[in-house]
C-alpha cells in the first residue's frame, strides 16, 4: 500500500507543470467561457451520449422482441 | 435507493481510512498553508497567486483522490471477497457499484471541503472580505472530481486497479488540455485512418478544462450563467453514463 501511494503521488506531482502549463496557455487562447470551441465541444459528447443510450435501447428492444419470436416458433 | 446510501456511507468510512487521503490531504494542507510564504510580491500579486496556488491545488487534489479512491473501491472489495456478503443479500449489482460511486464522491467532497474552508479563511485574511465566487469554484472542482470518479469506477469494473489508475490518470491527464492542445495535434496527422481513430477518442474523452473556474476566480471575472448551466449538465450527464457503463460490466462480470 505504501509504495502504491508513493507512486500515485509520484505520478500526480510530475503531472502538475503540464496542468499549469496548459492553463497559461489557455489563457493565452481566450477564458474557456469566451472560446466556442468548448460549448461545440460539449454539445457533440451530449448528442454522443444520448446517441449511444437510444442505441442501447433500440439494441435490447430488437433483442427481446428476436427471442420472444424465436421462442414462439419453436 | 436506502441499500445505495447504506454502501454509500461505508464507502465514506473506509475511505477515510486509507492512506492515500490522509497523506493528500495532508500535503495540499501543507501547500496551502505554505503559500502564505507568498509576501515577498506586492499585495495585489500575492493575492492572484495565492488564489491560482490554492485553486490549482483544489482541482488537483478532487482529481487524485477521485481517481486513488474510485480506481480501487469495487476490485479491492472483490479481491478482499468483501463483496459476496454484500451481493448475497437482496442488493442489485448497480446498487452497489452507484454505492460505491457515491461514496468515493462524498470523500472527495470531503476533503474538497476543508481544502476550501482553510482556501477561503486565508483570503478573508489577506483581501478582508469573503470571495463568494470561491463557492461556485470549489462546486465546480467536485463536479470534475466527480467526473473522473465515474471514469475511474467504469475503468476499475473492467481491468485491474494499477491499470485502471494509469488509464484514468491518462485520461485525466488528456481531458485537461483536451481542446487546448490535442485538436491542434489531431489536426497535423496526415493519415485519415489514424485521423479518424484519434477523432473517435478524442470524442469519447471528458472535457475536464470546462470545470476549471481557477481564472475567473483569481482576475475577478464573470461567468455567464448559461455556460455554468450548460456545464453542470454536462458533468451530470457525462457521469451518470460513465457510471451506467460500469453498471452494465459490472453486471456481467464474473465476480
Amino acid at each position: 500500500m505504501g509504495r502504491k501511494v508513493i507512486l500515485i503521488i509520484g505520478i500526480c506531482f510530475s503531472t502538475f507543470p503540464l496542468l499549469s502549463w496548459s492553463h497559461s496557455n489557455a489563457e493565452e487562447l481566450g477564458h474557456h467561457w469566451e472560446v466556442i470551441a468548448y460549448r461545440t465541444e460539449i454539445w457533440i459528447q451530449l448528442a454522443i451520449i444520448g446517441a449511444a443510450c437510444a442505441a442501447y435501447l433500440i439494441v435490447k428492444r430488437a433483442a427481446k422482441v428476436v427471442t420472444k419470436w424465436l421462442l414462439s416458433k419453436s | 435507493m436506502k441499500s445505495i446510501w447504506i454502501i454509500a456511507k461505508l464507502s465514506v468510512l473506509e475511505n477515510s481510512r486509507k492512506q492515500v487521503f490522509h497523506v493528500l490531504c495532508l500535503l495540499i494542507l501543507a501547500v496551502i498553508a505554505g503559500s502564505t510564504l507568498l509576501s515577498v510580491f506586492t499585495e495585489g500579486v500575492k493575492i492572484k497567486m495565492l488564489k491560482d496556488l490554492c485553486m490549482s491545488c483544489i482541482l488537483f487534489a478532487g482529481a487524485v483522490l477521485s481517481i486513488g479512491l474510485a480506481a480501487g473501491g469495487v476490485p479491492n472489495d472483490v479481491e478482499n471477497r468483501v463483496v459476496y456478503p454484500i451481493l448475497a443479500r437482496p442488493i442489485m449489482r448497480w446498487q452497489y457499484v452507484c454505492g460505491k460511486f457515491l461514496g468515493t464522491v462524498m470523500t472527495v467532497g470531503l476533503a474538497i471541503l476543508a481544502l476550501s474552508v482553510v482556501f477561503g479563511v486565508l483570503i478573508y485574511y489577506n483581501q478582508g472580505q469573503i470571495d463568494t465566487f470561491l463557492l461556485t469554484a470549489a462546486s465546480f472542482a467536485l463536479l470534475e472530481a466527480t467526473v473522473i470518479a465515474a471514469v475511474a469506477t467504469a475503468l476499475s469494473t473492467a481491468t485491474t486497479p494499477a491499470i485502471a489508475v494509469l488509464l484514468s490518470f491518462l485520461m485525466y491527464l488528456l481531458g485537461s488540455i483536451k481542446i487546448g492542445y490535442l485538436s491542434k495535434l489531431l489536426d497535423r496527422v496526415p493519415d485519415s485512418l489514424a485521423k479518424t481513430g484519434g477523432m473517435m477518442f478524442y470524442h469519447l474523452l471528458p472535457n475536464l478544462e470546462c470545470f476549471n473556474l481557477k481564472a475567473a476566480l483569481v482576475h475577478n471575472n464573470s461567468v455567464p450563467i448559461s455556460y455554468l448551466a450548460l456545464v453542470i449538465f454536462y458533468g451530470v450527464c457525462y457521469a451518470a453514463f460513465a457510471l451506467a457503463v460500469a453498471a452494465l460490466i459490472f453486471k456481467r462480470r464474473e465476480v
